[in-house]
């Protein structure tokens, strides 16, 4: 039942990170344009920032489940 | 500069572009022969080639593999391709069509021996693998519990796939032309990796030959990792190709803090990211190294300040550990100890790695010699093109700390033995990048003679590394090849077994397990006999309700283990006096025995 759980959690986590990765991509690659500009520092708008924070949270609870099911799984 | 004829003879005065004896003439002349020589040089290569092939089957061979049975013209074929190749290179307008139709021929002369030459596929483990995958397509799923590579089985159920859907349910005949097939398509992979390097000019070319003349490893079978194999080559090529500026051979060393957007638009960009998802999703669970390493190696670039997209490592890396977490149980619950209980054992890795396997007769040794000192060979040259680079162009350690790298694996474990090998596949596409550099720097080097040494020694050089391949690769092949009566056999003892019964052999060296899988048990008295020098004893308790010996296995006692000539007729002459067995096939020397309760009738 656990392992059921977890398995399940992992899988919406990674389906909300690959939501959030594609929407947070396309907007930072949209904001870097050509990369032919003269200014060579590339600053990321403010909703690429906090969509890298939510990327970050999800990869690692994501993570973090799946090491947890191997240790449960292993150990029991 | 006009010509003087005040004192010359009208009817004489020749114009100097079309005299014979001037230089430039001469030079023209001599330019018009080397374009229609390196064409006539590469035909001729591969007709020497395919003149000089003739059918080996392992009872021919010693220890020292398959380069002993090559004949003279055979092995005339590879300088004389390099030298086509050189003259080619070395133009002053190097014809891409040629270069690309040599490369083809070379992935012939040197991937194309053996399936060219061998009665079958070798390799007992890609036989297995066709089991793997017409397990798959009968039932569905893959056989939980009956072997860890199931808990990777994208390549198996894509074999499945194709077999499904093209009615075509026996899958071996793939088996014998795969590694030239595989490996001509990673040397692809390799010429776009190089190309998105290095640029289109000489040096791209020359990293696709060393690729082609120093891959060894012999992993390019039909196996998951030649396929991901490939698959990580295509993903490297788009990252350096749409993902990455500046390009670490010609500008100087970037940061991490200042990564610089690539001169391409944000479409590209965004298609370049989507591709190598697409190629992570499928490298995930269809091999347990290779999506581990892309996501080192984009790691490496995005910290040396290289790569433009810094969640790509990191996602690449968590889809192999997810992977690992939810879809590898049947593997980690009984095997955790495998992956993680030799982290930081070095000595342990090295020694699995390479000393252990330094055992077996002198042809052995002399071919394992010859493998260590290819790897070092291409370790200098790398090193020695990095030094070049570092002189002259660039400060960038990038491509230095990506041909390293892959050899951080040895940290990490043992992979039963294969690490430094495993390793070495890695790192090879990027210090091939970086000995490019050095042979180019040979090739316009003005320290040497005369411009026919300069020509010579890299034709000298790429021709030894050629033909150690060449050597390094059939250096097994007295034991990992097998003959059609070996497959025969097989087969028998395949249609003879009922359910639940096991088919047995004295070494791993056999074509087992290709069909009924989980219904007939295949067994390798090698694995499970703790002392195979006292094998006798090993046999009768452990052979199973067939066992099958062929000339292979002979070959595998003798090189291996020291065995004398004829150990496996001595053995077979005593398990059939025993009574416990008795002989049920034999054909030029591949034998089935058949335990006595059990063996067919008829």
């Amino acid at each position: 039942m656990a392992d059921k759980l977890l398995v399940s959690l992992s899988a919406v986590l990674l389906v909300s990170l690959a939501v959030t990765l594609v929407i947070r991509t396309v907007l930072a690659e949209q904001s870097a344009g050509t990369g032919s500009e003269p200014a060579p520092a590339f600053e990321r708008p403010t909703l690429v920032r906090s969509l890298d924070i939510a990327c970050a949270a999800l990869a690692f609870s994501a993570v973090t489940l799946g090491i947890l099911r191997v240790v449960l799984g292993t150990v029991g | 500069m006009t010509p003087d004829t005040s004192t010359t003879i009208p009817f004489l005065a020749v114009p100097e572009a079309i005299n014979p004896s001037t230089p430039t003439a001469v030079a023209d002349r001599w330019k018009a022969l080397n374009r229609s020589v390196t064409p006539a040089l590469a035909a001729l290569s591969v007709i020497f080639w395919l003149v000089g092939l003739h059918p080996v089957t392992p009872g021919q061979m010693g220890s020292l593999g398959l380069i002993n049975q090559l004949s003279p013209i055979l092995l005339l074929s590879y300088p004389i391709l390099l030298a086509a190749v050189v003259l080619e290179l070395v133009a002053d307008r190097p014809r891409e069509r040629l270069l690309t139709a040599y490369a083809i021929a070379g992935v012939l002369l040197v991937y194309g021996l053996q399936p060219a030459s061998e009665q079958t596929a070798r390799l007992s483990v890609a036989w297995l693998h066709v089991g793997f995958a017409q397990y798959i397509a009968a039932h569905g799923q893959v056989l939980n519990g009956y072997d860890g590579r199931f808990s990777w089985p994208g390549f198996f159920s894509l074999v499945a796939f194709v077999s499904r859907a093209s009615g075509q349910t026996d899958m071996t005949p793939l088996l014998q032309w795969a590694p030239a097939v595989l490996a001509g398509l990673a040397v692809l992979g390799m010429r776009a990796l190089a190309t998105a390097v290095l640029g289109s000019g000489r040096r791209a070319w020359i990293a696709t030959w060393l690729f082609l003349l120093t891959q060894w490893t012999e992993q390019d079978y039909f196996s998951p990792q030649a396929v991901t194999y490939v698959l990580m080559l295509g993903g490297l090529a788009l990252t350096a190709r749409y993902l990455v500026r500046p390009l670490p051979a010609t500008s100087p060393r970037p940061c991490l803090r200042g990564r610089l957007v690539p001169l391409n638009t944000p479409r590209d960009r965004l298609l370049a990211q989507a591709a190598i998802l697409l190629i992570a999703l499928a490298l995930a669970p269809s091999h347990q190294l290779t999506l581990f390493v892309l996501g080192g190696l984009l790691l490496v670039m995005l910290l040396t300040g290289w790569l433009w997209p810094a969640w790509l490592p990191w996602i690449v890396l968590i889809l192999s550990l997810l992977w690992f977490c939810l879809g590898a149980k049947d593997f980690w619950k009984d095997h955790l100890d495998l992956v993680i209980g030799h982290v930081g054992q070095i000595n342990f890795s090295v020694q699995q790695g390479l000393s252990q396997r330094f055992v077996g007769d002198g042809g052995r040794i002399v071919i394992l010699t010859v493998r260590v000192a290819l790897t070092c060979t291409v370790g200098l040259l790398a090193a020695a093109g990095w030094w070049s680079l570092h002189r002259r162009t660039t400060r960038s350690w990038t491509l230095a700390l990506l041909a390293i790298a892959p050899f951080g694996l040895i940290i990490l474990q043992s992979y039963g033995g294969e690490v430094i090998l495993r390793s070495y596949l890695f790192a090879l596409p990027f210090a091939a990048i970086l000995a490019s550099v050095a042979v180019d720097a040979l090739l316009t080097s003005t320290w040497l003679d005369s411009r026919r040494t300069a020509l010579a020694v890299p034709v000298v050089l790429l021709t030894a590394l050629g033909l150690a391949t060449v050597t390094a690769r059939g250096g097994n092949d007295a034991y990992t090849s097998f003959s059609r009566a070996d497959l025969a056999a097989v087969d028998y003892a395949y249609q003879h077994a009922a359910d639940g019964q096991t088919i047995g052999a004295l070494t791993a060296d056999l074509p087992l397990g290709y069909k009924r899988i989980g219904a007939v048990r295949p067994l390798t008295v090698e694995a499970t006999c703790p002392d195979f020098a006292a094998i006798d004893a090993c046999v009768v308790a452990q052979a199973g309700d067939f066992l099958v010996v062929t000339p292979s296995q002979e070959n595998a006692g003798q090189i291996l283990y020291g065995f004398p000539a004829g150990w496996t007729s001595q053995l077979i002459h005593q398990l059939v006096t025993s009574g416990k067995y008795r002989l049920v096939y034999d054909q030029n020397g591949s034998r089935v025995l058949a335990e006595t309760l059990g063996a067919p009738h008829g």
